[in-house]
């Protein structure tokens, strides 16, 4: 779709018995709009009667409402609402939340720059019982790997009608991850376009998944089957299982056979290691042989890894410094199948250090490289789940990293310029991971594959690099990796001062 | 104990490493202790760290109108 002129917005919101103060505040923030080439369809999905007539005087000229006198459910209702859009764009708008004043025209601009671009989402925040905006979710550009096991993109979400029906619309049967359903069969047709910005503000309730989750457990059952589903169509061997949290997912991929060789580089120097790299070869042969992928790993030690990588005859080359020790078993088979798709150039483990915090979960390259949540706990969940599913990254540290043999002496050099001068390391590390990302391919870390790594060597300061990181955000302050918003943008501040310049507090 | 009684000494030796073992496990264990205040005090730094810049950005009156009052 390529709007030749203005584009046309379908906001679409179903309601069943809401609030009547949200769905006021909904349907304003619509009114309100900058951009007026908009209509707004509200459904009503069998309310009690007087929801239809507080609809009825919400009513302007834009407004289109229909009710349904039986309950069809979420799905049935959002099919209605659909069906009955004219516009070229899609909104999906839930009934208690609130567009930010200026979304349509953000988006509108957006797409009249980017042509061809078929669906966008924004950044959102939580709006709170009082009124306030909180949490913002500084989100990542299109994250496909991510979208697979959390539906992170949630709101705001414009997308084509055109692409949104050419897909099948709303499926029946998946009541609750209905939307989450739809965007990953949209993901499978045309990548997603992302403006980092909150447009969207997503109210905090009672009934909320937000607030709630055993709400809506439902949500999630069918939220397996949207991801299963989704696998099978792209081709992804694997079961599906619930994630550690409600909303996640955990896709367990099944490999096809493959060779592994483990280049360790050696210096000979003391480490501090619990086990020795024996043992670790002794681990990861068994954890080949033992899974599903008969396979092969042949352990390499060497202070000269670029020599080593000369001798590779494996489909996989893992890189492990000394200093490193494999936690989990399965960490070899999580990571060898994730290569199976080949557009993910390299993947990247949990890097825990010795006292179980995370020394690094990939590295963003947002403002100048850093570990992404070092000194977090190693089993906190992480600021919107980022340490709980596998995700894009920009680039994941060397000291352990697994990618195909062709690339292989690639990160050699790199493994080799990081040993060679570690205080610099954190840069070769980025710049490794922009030339594997160069070419289209994708950096993936996972969670599901761990080791410790017993490094502590201090970044040196003052290499500013000034690259921007797809997987991260511009909002967030650069050259940290924990989410940190930029001043002015953390949601509600501790007071406000009111038309009087009276300081109160929220 | 004749030092060439060779399964005395076995004895000994397993008893030692038994007892390094458990101290290593123990040094394990306080390291993660240590680790999970150490990992507190980082999360505590960044809600501090967003704390403050809040307040300087609402003194700074830098902040956008993001009160919802409809």
């Amino acid at each position: 779709v390529t709007p030749a002129r203005s584009p046309r917005f379908s906001v679409l919101t179903t309601v069943f018995n809401p609030e009547i103060e949200h769905l006021r505040a909904c349907v304003a923030s619509v009114a309100e709009q900058t951009w007026t080439d908009y209509e707004h369809i509200v459904v009503d999905d069998g309310s009690n009667p007087e929801v239809g007539v507080a609809i009825a005087n919400m009513s302007h000229e834009r407004l289109r409402s229909w009710r349904h006198e039986d309950r069809r459910g979420i799905v049935g209702a959002a099919q209605t609402a659909l069906s009955m859009a004219t516009g070229e764009f899609v909104v999906l708008l839930d009934h208690d939340d609130v567009l930010v004043a200026h979304a349509l025209e953000r988006v509108a601009d957006h797409l009249l720059s980017h042509p061809g671009c078929e669906v966008v989402y924004s950044d959102h925040d939580l709006l709170r019982a009082d009124d306030r905006c909180t949490e913002p979710f500084f989100k990542p550009d299109f994250s496909p790997e991510r979208l697979r096991q959390q539906n992170y993109i949630t709101h705001l979400v414009v997308a084509s009608r055109q692409a949104v029906e050419s897909v099948g619309g709303f499926r029946s049967g998946f009541d609750g991850s209905q939307d989450h359903d739809l965007l990953l069969r949209l993901s499978e047709r045309v990548p997603f376009d992302h403006i980092r910005e909150v447009l969207y503000h997503w109210r905090q309730s009672d009934s909320s998944v937000s607030t709630s989750p055993s709400n809506k457990l439902f949500a999630f059952d069918h939220g397996l089957r949207a991801v299963a589903e989704h696998c099978q169509r792209v081709g992804i061997h694997a079961s599906v299982e619930e994630g550690a949290q409600f909303g996640c997912y955990r896709i367990r991929r099944l490999t096809s056979p493959a060779t592994m060789d483990v280049v360790i580089r050696a210096s000979g120097r003391e480490g501090r290691v619990w086990a020795s790299p024996r043992r670790f070869a002794d681990i990861a042969r068994s954890s080949i042989a033992g899974g599903s992928a008969p396979g092969q790993v042949t352990l390499r030690e060497s202070l000269d890894v670029k020599m080593a990588v000369n001798d590779v005859r494996a489909d996989i080359v893992l890189f492990a410094d000394e200093r490193s020790e494999m936690i989990d078993e399965q960490s070899l088979m999580v990571m060898v199948a994730l290569l199976d798709d080949p557009g993910v150039a390299a993947v990247g483990p949990m890097l825990l250090s010795s006292d179980g915090t995370v020394r690094s979960a990939g590295l963003t390259t947002h403002g100048w490289p850093a570990d992404i949540l070092r000194g977090w706990a190693g089993d906190h969940p992480g600021p919107g789940y980022a340490l709980l599913v596998e995700r894009e990254v920009s680039a994941v540290r060397t000291a352990v990293i697994a990618c195909r043999a062709a690339d292989a002496s690639l990160v050699a050099d790199a493994v080799a310029a990081s040993a060679a001068e570690p205080t610099r390391a954190v840069m070769v590390d980025a710049a490794l991971g922009a030339a594997l990302r160069s070419g289209g391919r994708r950096m993936l870390w996972t969670p599901h594959a761990s080791w410790y790594w017993f490094d502590d060597t201090p970044v040196r300061a003052g290499d500013d690099m000034h690259l921007d990181d797809p997987y991260y955000n511009p909002n967030l302050v650069p050259g940290r990796g924990d989410w940190l918003e930029r001043p002015g943008l953390a949601g509600a501040s501790p007071y406000f001062v009111d038309e009087g310049g009276v300081r109160r507090y929220a | 104990v004749p030092v060439d009684d060779v399964e005395h000494l076995r004895v000994q030796m397993a008893e030692l490493q038994a007892e390094l073992d458990i101290a290593r496990g123990a040094v394990k264990r306080a390291e993660r202790d240590a680790g999970a205040a150490r990992a507190e005090l980082v999360e505590v730094k960044v809600q501090l760290a967003r704390a403050r810049q809040e307040h300087e950005a609402a003194i700074a009156g830098r902040r956008r109108g993001r009160r919802k009052t409809s």
